[in-house]
């Protein structure tokens, strides 16, 4: 409880800070809005070019990037500082320090130091053109449709976010970004912004099974989209887009203590 | 290019740009392999794409290959570890050391920049496409789209090196900002993602419908990515560097005027 309290006070004085610039902030917001849409339109623009990727069509696959914008944006607003170019710098700038003398844990106050509210303009943005596309994609709106949304954001972010938590155990020793993170984090997305079949088994292997990415985004999209899938990643799948991310988290959280462990030890 | 090596002090100002980018070898080769990455993974996004179709498309894999390489290549040169360093220096008072040279200031940060995108060039870009260019073929993804002919290969080069001028434009007109508000940034922020998608940096222009590519071949950001892409895959070379060329020469002189005009506005030293 004294956690929870100590992340709400400490975020909520993030957001004021924010809030205090108004034209960093608007204009911040701005920005992620056009990202996503922009983002969003390039995809549709190459669906488009070909009139269908792997069988979909333009509409269909901007409602699979619509998702993955989403859980890409909760993950913005909520866990930005853990992302590895941002701790690399909150730890060479000794940031990292004067979060160690507050009464919260280290995790807690990164987390609720990096609170990015901008960030909503970018869900905000992926949701609307996710309820457009869904209308020319037939996408029936059910609690369950919802339900299933909801699940995949939620699963995604916690992938963007396991994934960054876990490489901070390298950046701890090198105080510099891991590129391999960046690359995990930023091809993912590239790759799971896709139908997922069209690639060929390897790739497949790595961003359903190695980094679930892929699964979080394209067996919901199955469902919402009512597809059967292929063979490997079916809707049966759906269970596991929320226990994947869950082992994912454990794991990240064991890599997080043990490099803070190491860098309370050097310090 | 005759008009800013036209004094020793441009060189030499060049050639302390080139000289301070080296110092970072560590950090360009570093992210000179994870363009490498980054690249194959867009070759492999295309190569599903086109692959599912059984090939038959407008656009073959061989030109969006080359358009993948090049954005890899290009991409440090556009979008600079040190942006918005001028605009820094405008807001801290600091230019006023470059004021005091007997030098053309403008063309002195032209200069210098130049000098840090060429060592980017040379060292970052031109890795990554020799690699690619080598590689490509052994891979299942297949050869590029690159110039046949010798003159081709010059034409090329001529464009490559168009762009870190033509970057420095881009830039330098937006860090101009920081004459008038302290909010620069913000500018700067909502224009990045409209400018990047015009250049061609998320997805080719070939793609754009007829209208929005219509603006992006006449607008200043057809010189960043499109026109070096278009001039390596041999499509219409000739008007496409002209065009790259009257763009970047624009950019530079509009920036030059507006740097004058500026300066005549702003109080140094408390005159």
């Amino acid at each position: 409880v004294g956690e929870v309290r100590g992340y709400l006070i400490l975020a909520a004085a993030t957001i004021r800070a924010q809030i205090e610039s108004r034209t960093l902030f608007v204009t911040g917001a701005v920005a992620s809005g056009l990202s996503v849409g922009l983002e969003t339109l390039g995809i549709y623009l190459v669906a488009r070019h070909f009139g269908q990727i792997g069988g979909w069509s333009p509409e269909q696959v901007v409602v699979l990037n619509c998702l993955l914008s989403l859980g890409y944006g909760l993950f913005s607003v909520v866990g930005s500082y853990v992302s590895t170019d941002t701790f690399a710098g909150v730890l060479r700038n000794g940031d990292l320090q004067r979060g160690l003398s507050v009464p919260v844990g280290a995790l807690t106050w990164l987390l609720a130091s990096g609170v990015q509210p901008r960030q909503l303009c970018r869900c905000a943005v992926a949701g609307a053109v996710l309820v457009l596309a869904s209308t020319r994609a037939h996408v029936e709106w059910t609690a369950g449709t919802v339900g299933v949304v909801a699940l995949s954001v939620c699963a995604t972010a916690t992938m963007f976010f396991s994934l960054n938590l876990a490489a901070t155990v390298v950046t701890f020793r090198t105080r510099q970004a891991s590129e391999l993170a960046t690359v995990l984090t930023v091809g993912g997305a590239t790759m799971s912004g896709y139908p997922i079949h069209i690639f060929d088994s390897i790739l497949r292997l790595i961003f359903v099974y190695v980094v679930p990415i892929g699964l979080t985004v394209y067996v919901p999209t199955l469902w919402l989209l009512r597809l059967p899938g292929v063979a490997g990643i079916d809707r049966s799948m759906l269970p596991l887009t929320w226990i994947a991310p869950l082992l994912a988290l454990g794991l990240a959280t064991v890599c997080w203590r043990a490099g803070l462990r190491r860098y309370l030890e050097e310090s | 290019v005759l008009l800013l090596f036209g004094s020793a002090e441009h060189v030499v100002m060049t050639a302390a740009g080139w000289r301070r980018q080296l110092d970072e070898w560590r950090s360009m080769l570093s992210r000179t392999a994870t363009a490498g990455i980054y690249g194959l993974i867009r070759c492999g996004v295309f190569l599903a794409v086109v692959g599912a179709l059984d090939g038959t498309t407008a656009i073959g894999l061989p030109q969006l290959l080359t358009y993948v390489w090049v954005l890899e290549a290009l991409f440090p040169i556009n979008y600079c570890a040190w942006s918005w360093q001028v605009a820094q220096r405008i807001r801290g008072g600091d230019l006023v050391t470059l004021l005091a040279l007997p030098t053309n200031s403008f063309a002195t940060l032209l200069a210098y920049d130049l000098g840090r995108n060429l060592a980017q060039l040379a060292v970052r870009s031109t890795t990554v496409l020799c690699v690619a260019a080598l590689l490509m073929p052994v891979t299942p993804f297949g050869p590029m789209a690159l110039p046949r002919t010798w003159t081709g290969w010059v034409l090329a080069g001529l464009s490559l090196l168009l762009v870190p001028m033509a970057s420095f434009g881009v830039r330098f007109l937006q860090e101009c900002a920081a004459f008038v508000t302290s909010d620069y940034r913000s500018i700067g922020r909502v224009l990045y993602f409209p400018l990047a998608f015009l250049a061609g940096f998320m997805v080719p222009i070939d793609f754009f419908p007829p209208v929005l590519r219509g603006v992006a071949e006449w607008s200043p950001m057809f010189a960043l990515v499109s026109a070096p892409v278009r001039v390596l895959q041999g499509v219409d070379v000739e008007r496409t560097l002209v065009v790259q060329a009257g763009w970047t020469a624009i950019l530079c002189l509009s920036g030059a005027l507006l740097f004058r005009r500026l300066l005549t506005r702003t109080p140094v030293h408390g005159g």
